[in-house]
């Protein structure tokens, strides 16, 4: 059988789908990734063979957007202004993006350009004849794909939150604004179309969607590499800080909490390994003799030797947390992030704060709450035994590709 | 975690030589297992593109190092050369870094590719589960007891660390080859469904489309390419004559190599050079493959159902292209044997006689009906069943 997995860029988005991906081909069926063309490295460095044709809007673009306006209406986020939705750079005041202005200018080529991605994935998928789409909540091409070719469309979540939320800043599914849908004679986008969900999170922290659903174990990929040397523990409880990049660019340099985070946990007796992107290192400065800093480690590699870690709310990390067990303080910005946030924590695994309004002492005392209160322990190794009955990705590509009609040929 | 085992892969040598177990690692790891390679580290980047995570372990020792250690060696002893030998070497620099990980890691089970036996003296020296992984046809035992097989220097590998020496009784082997393949064998043996490795990278549009003429495709691997100089001559002929005859045969040429490789070679309109490729997907737009006998090649077109001109030169290559002969589905010519107007019969017959694509039909019906990887990881590392919990 043929599997054609359309991804949205950002690894964070399409990296949970990998392990189903693998366990896909090692049940000898075919696996084709249509990705963004600055996805084909990663996506090669996960074992899948990539077509780089996909090409939607940037949703960190999309995402700046959202914060320009609400930061129109008095909004923000943050007090340090917001970041250019196109350029990504610190905007001194609002007025240095004209949206009407961009719009007139921009317009046309960019849904022009959303057009050729969404027909050119469409007629590969025409050429190619898959017999099911697996897609990222926030991929619109793989809904097409399912649409226009009859076949079923998967969408697989990150994490807790679902494909219908109705919290302002939760809704993940897109919106068409390019008229492919019509164009190419199919009902219009829509959470409606959203038909199938695989879904990794246990009942505790899933979002309750009513839509029919295939529960798969999170079994986390996040990147492969080599195996590093942990730092020592020195008898102390290991606190992993986790810090994704996606806030920089969504937010700017102001949500950048680790230097608050590293304050926070200063006088606590702990080890802290900081795991963020290369840019974040630079950041940091010097640093006492009991953190390390770690550049782009797969988390779970690190997880299960922790006693707890902070993190910036992000799915992936939080997903990654609760397979391994481990109690988490998440410091969410975006509303998407805070409903992860909520969610995940509903086991009382762990507790979550407000990022931009907690403050040093908040982190301090977070933090001590889930080392020495041996519930969140307690609730976190549930939680993982409740993760680790689900059915692995192994077991579940039966079910995925049971009612597909088959093809001949594949491999 | 608690319920899951520790698995560790272990490779070495070359970067081609984890290719055939990296689906089963994949799969284990989709099983919810815990997936790690250990390689040395000139091979952790080759081997990082699994997608799982590696630990760098031992020196590493250049190729032409330990090949000239075992021409040698074999010299000074008045013996035949043993290609066994330069696992043999590479093993032993291997071992203390891979013992001492393993000590620290604990995985239940060890799995090695049959050219790191390192990973067999780690896996015995702890008492854990020693599974081998074949390339393809059993180039290491070739159907004979270890015994009459491996040479002294295998032995003290395992004396030198205290492990016991492995008995052909306790081998446990798992084969992605045909059955048709498979030389006899007292091993515990495990046969999976081949899953190509090389499906990195773009896949044009073009692929899409059936070919208006049956399609060539040429490729001398990857291990091959890697060293094509003087001694690969040869294989530059054999590219020179297939574009001379292509108009003839009405066909047309896709070249999977390098193109610096191709360099001062006219290339006509019916040729396509297509760099390092991903091979499964040209693979099964094509009515012939024509290669160097390495087995990630073989197998491939074996699983499409497409017949094989096979041209090894090198010793290891020749044993893989030898074994595909008695399916019907290939033919085989050593490099040093071939020529124009052979090469012209041979491309002429396999592309115009039926009986090769029946053949190859054949192959790729045996190999698609082994157990997948998914069911193989179940078998042999314990199924996290509800009861374990």
């Amino acid at each position: 059988m043929r599997v054609l997995f359309t991804v949205t860029r950002y690894s964070a988005h399409y990296f949970p789908l990998v392990p189903t991906a693998w366990a896909l081909r090692a049940a000898g069926h075919e696996v084709v990734v249509a990705c963004p063309p600055c996805e084909v490295a990663l996506v090669g460095r996960a074992g899948l063979a990539a077509v780089p044709i996909e090409d939607g809007h940037d949703p960190m673009y999309l995402g700046r957007l959202h914060q320009y306006f609400q930061a129109r209406q008095g909004q923000a986020l943050l007090s340090g202004g917001v970041l250019h939705p196109v350029t990504g750079q610190p905007m001194r005041d609002l007025t240095e993006f004209d949206w009407a202005r961009y719009k007139a200018e921009h317009r046309d080529a960019n849904v022009a350009r959303l057009r050729a991605g969404l027909d050119t994935t469409v007629a590969f998928a025409r050429d190619w004849r898959p017999d099911l789409v697996v897609h990222d909540p926030l991929n619109m091409t793989g809904v097409l794909v399912g649409q226009v070719l009859g076949i079923p469309a998967w969408c697989h979540l990150w994490g807790p939150v679902g494909p219908l939320e109705e919290r302002v800043g939760t809704q993940l599914v897109p919106r068409d604004h390019t008229d492919s849908f019509a164009r190419h004679g199919v009902p219009p986008m829509g959470p409606e179309l959203i038909e199938r969900i695989i879904d990794p999170c246990p009942p505790v922290i899933g979002s309750g969607t009513a839509l029919p659903t295939l529960p798969v174990r999170c079994v986390p990929y996040n990147g492969s590499g080599t195996v590093p040397e942990l730092p020592p523990r020195g008898g102390r409880p290991r606190i992993c800080v986790a810090w994704g990049n996606s806030l920089d660019l969504l937010l700017g340099p102001g949500s950048f909490l680790v230097p608050d985070i590293l304050r926070a946990l200063a006088p606590l007796p702990v080890e802290v390994v900081v795991v963020c992107g290369s840019a974040g290192r630079d950041r940091l400065g010097p640093l006492p003799g009991n953190v390390h800093v770690l550049s782009d480690l797969p988390l779970r590699l690190l997880l299960p030797y922790c006693e707890a870690i902070v993190y910036h709310g992000g799915a992936g990390s939080g997903m990654t947390a609760a397979w391994a067990g481990v109690p988490q303080l998440a410091l969410p910005f975006t509303a998407e992030q805070q409903l992860t946030a909520e969610r995940i924590t509903r086991a009382g695994s762990g507790v979550w704060h407000v990022g931009y309004e907690v403050g040093t002492t908040g982190i301090r005392d977070a933090v001590s709450l889930l080392l020495d209160e041996p519930r969140y322990q307690h609730n976190a190794a549930a939680l993982r035994e409740e993760i680790a009955a689900m059915p692995s990705p192994a077991q579940v590509v039966e079910d995925l590709v049971a009612r597909p009609r088959c093809h001949e040929g594949a491999v | 975690m608690a319920n899951s085992q520790r698995v560790l892969l272990a490779t070495s040598v070359t970067t081609t030589h984890h290719h055939s177990m990296a689906p089963f690692g994949r799969a284990a790891f989709a099983a919810g297992h815990q997936v790690r390679f250990a390689a040395p580290p000139g091979l952790v980047d080759a081997v990082a593109r699994t997608g799982l995570p590696v630990h760098p372990v031992g020196p590493d020792l250049p190729t032409e190092v330990v090949v000239e250690r075992a021409v040698q060696r074999a010299a000074a002893q008045g013996r035949p050369f043993d290609g066994k030998l330069i696992f043999c070497d590479v093993a032993e620099a291997m071992t203390e870094d891979l013992l001492a990980l393993a000590e620290q890691w604990r995985p239940d089970v060890v799995v090695w590719d049959t050219g790191t036996f390192a990973g067999a003296v780690v896996a015995a020296k702890l008492g854990v589960r020693s599974i081998r992984f074949l390339w393809g046809a059993d180039i290491l035992k070739r159907g004979r007891p270890l015994a009459e097989r491996m040479p002294a220097e295998f032995w003290s590998l395992f004396d030198r660390v205290g492990a016991p020496r492995p008995a052909d009784s306790d081998w446990v082997t798992i084969d992605p080859a045909p059955p048709s393949l498979r030389l006899p064998t007292t091993d515990e043996l495990h046969p999976v469904r081949y899953v190509p490795y090389g499906v990195h990278g773009e896949i044009p549009r073009w692929l899409c489309e059936p070919p208006p003429q049956p399609r060539i495709c040429l490729t001398f691997g990857m291990t091959v390419n890697g060293q094509m100089g003087e001694q690969f001559a040869i294989y530059r002929q054999v590219i020179t004559s297939l574009v001379d005859m292509l108009a003839e045969l009405d066909a047309e040429l896709v070249i999977a190599m390098p193109p610096d490789q191709l360099a001062g070679i006219q290339l006509p309109d019916r040729v396509r050079a297509v760099g390092t490729f991903p091979l499964p997907m040209l693979l099964s737009t094509c009515s012939l493959l024509i290669h160097h006998g390495g087995m990630g090649s073989a197998l491939t077109a074996g699983l499409l159902g497409v017949p094989q001109l096979l041209i090894p030169q090198l010793p290891d290559n020749r044993f893989y292209a030898n074994s595909f002969v008695p399916t019907g589905a290939v033919r085989c010519v050593p490099a040093d044997e071939i020529t124009p107007a052979g090469l012209r019969r041979d491309v002429t017959d396999l592309l115009g006689d039926p009986a090769f694509r029946a053949a190859a039909d054949r192959v790729r019906t045996e190999m698609l009906a082994q157990p997948l990887p998914n069911t193989v990881v179940d078998k042999l590392l314990a199924p996290l069943s509800t009861a374990s919990r």
